[in-house]
């Protein structure tokens, strides 16, 4: 466990000492948040999904720019190369990396939180808490790997154009900002086959409103977790058999 | 997985070579970086790894050091096939040539990174203290000067407390006082029976260290040599000696001995006579000149390997 600890400290170290990294993905969740989610209102339940649909973004964010954007950057870089010689295993910083993930993604969505249940005054049940994280965290894996995916396919900065260009839209059309409603016709029929349609669809269901029916919903995340990972596997393959040849 | 991620610990295997290459080649498209090359390193011994620009040296540290594969042939360390993650980078520690660290980690957070990975690492302060990185123990390495960068990149390497480290070119584009501590550490580690495989181009770091020496050229093995052995291999001694009379005099008169003088280059007024028969023209210069200031010395090291490759070029042409 050492050897993971140290890894997972030095990669928050690096992170938390790049403002340019962690400032946009604290802060632009929790001001979108104020500025479209809070106003629009409604009903408990669709606040609630609101607020989820925020944190789901955040998380977005976190996933595709620390893994999309970070792994680029690593990729490229001598010391990772250095990193080579050393007796380590890849699934360890592999397990670091995503340490260090699931760490960022749980710190952004807090002012999310603090601001909808203090401000909106959003309530939860504490008996759905555990099926919206579940159904946050399943969501969370495809995304993830689309972020890997990204990082090893595309250099430093084709990585940020990319990462760029599929935040905001994924994040749209996947109805996060307005608690999985995308504006009719025919938008709401396709959205779930999106992978953040598909995972606002899960999270609305644990929260008890149905936007789509829950197996197409995973089938779809599935689907799209079967596709980034072989991505992402061709694509780390590749970059090691160029770095490593 | 291991505990906590780490790889098999690896033991140096009992009487096996601190390092050894099977016929490895490497090929970057029809660029052949290491053509069949076969080499051991002997254990507790300095071995210089010469050759010029391009000959294979960083591609064979590589494969060494498991941060590159091999085309074909084995590569191992203490008796253990070289593998990235396997037990042989547990017995081998590197300093590369390119040096980079992440920018916003201290010195202090990159050694306790590094030295993590290697049970028998020196303790993080001991290495501070050691290498002298009190200065810039808690600074960002992204605002370290190259030569603070070697220094530390040096730590790591050496602090690793591996059997086998691998040093290449340590003291490039270093200051006096940086190619001293680079020298005295390579010493240390000498004379604690640590096995050095020192790639470098600076002939005086490689005459004062160095045990066995390994050619390179063209990703092929010209050879391996004892220091003593590799310096007998230039078959002459060089003369030097201090004439006042004018340079076509000397000429003239190294000539019908039937020897060639040559300016020495480095000292003004000094001139050089390359020579297999040394005791001979001594004592020919002896007879003709009023205090030469002579000085005989055997071929360096530079002389020899220079003459090595010329010659492995024409064999080639």
């Amino acid at each position: 466990m050492r050897i993971l600890r140290r890894h997972v400290v030095a990669e928050l170290l690096q992170y938390l000492r790049t403002p340019s990294f962690y400032l946009p993905l604290f802060a632009y969740p929790v001001l979108l948040y104020l500025l479209v989610g809070l106003p629009g209102g409604g009903s408990g339940d669709h606040r609630l999904a609101v607020l989820v649909g925020f944190v789901l973004f955040s998380v977005l964010g976190t996933v595709t720019f620390q893994f999309g954007v970070g792994v680029a950057v690593t990729r490229q870089s001598a010391w990772e190369r250095w990193l080579f010689s050393v007796p380590v295993r890849a699934s360890t910083r592999l397990a670091a990396r995503l340490a260090v993930a699931c760490i960022f993604s749980a710190l952004f969505v807090v002012p999310v939180i603090v601001v909808g249940t203090v401000v909106g005054r959003v309530e939860v049940d504490p008996r759905t808490v555990p099926g919206i994280l579940a159904a946050i965290l399943a969501g969370a894996v495809p995304m993830g790997l689309m972020g890997l995916a990204m990082g090893y396919w595309f250099p430093v900065r084709g990585a940020l154009g990319l990462a760029n260009l599929v935040y905001l839209p994924l994040s749209f059309l996947g109805g996060l900002f307005s608690g999985g409603s995308t504006g009719g016709e025919p938008w709401s029929a396709i959205s779930v086959y999106l992978p953040t349609g598909a995972w606002t669809a899960l999270t609305n269901a644990s929260i008890g409103i149905a936007t789509h029916p829950v197996p197409l919903a995973v089938v779809v995340l599935l689907g799209h977790a079967g596709l980034f990972g072989t991505l992402a596997a061709t694509g780390y393959r590749r970059s090691q058999a160029i770095l490593f040849r | 997985m291991r505990p906590g991620g780490a790889t098999s610990r690896g033991k140096p295997l009992p009487g096996a070579p601190a390092a050894e290459f099977r016929g490895v080649t490497k090929l970057f498209g029809p660029t052949t970086a290491l053509a069949d090359a076969s080499f051991r390193l002997d254990p507790g011994l300095v071995h210089a790894l010469l050759g010029p620009n391009g000959s294979g040296k960083t591609t064979a540290i590589d494969i060494l050091t498991a941060t590159r594969r091999a085309d074909a042939g084995v590569a191992s360390v203490f008796g253990h096939p070289v593998a990235r993650g396997g037990a042989s980078t547990s017995l081998v520690s590197l300093m590369p040539q390119a040096v980079d660290f992440p920018d916003y980690l201290t010195s202090r957070e990159v050694l306790t990174l590094w030295l993590a990975h290697y049970p028998d690492a020196l303790k993080v302060p001991d290495a501070i203290t050691t290498f002298e990185l009190n200065d810039i123990a808690d600074r960002q390495t992204g605002g370290l000067s190259g030569g603070q960068a070697k220094r530390l990149a040096l730590a790591c390497a050496v602090a690793s407390s591996t059997p086998l480290i691998v040093l290449d070119e340590p003291s490039a584009s270093l200051d006096v006082y940086g190619q001293r501590f680079v020298t005295a550490t390579i010493q240390r580690l000498r004379d604690s029976g640590t096995t050095v495989l020192l790639a470098s181009h600076d002939m005086h770091e490689v005459e004062r260290l160095a045990d066995r020496i390994l050619c390179l050229d063209s990703g092929r093995v010209l050879g391996q040599w004892s220091a003593d052995d590799f310096r007998a291999l230039a078959g002459y001694r060089s003369l030097f000696f201090r004439s006042t009379l004018p340079e076509h005099r000397v000429r003239l008169l190294c000539e019908s001995a039937g020897m060639e003088a040559q300016r020495d280059v480095t000292v003004p007024g000094r001139w050089r006579i390359d020579t297999p028969r040394s005791d001979d023209a001594a004592r020919r210069l002896l007879e003709c000149a009023v205090n030469p200031g002579l000085t005989i010395r055997e071929a360096g090291i530079g002389d020899v390997f220079e003459r090595i490759v010329a010659m492995s070029g024409e064999r080639e042409r």
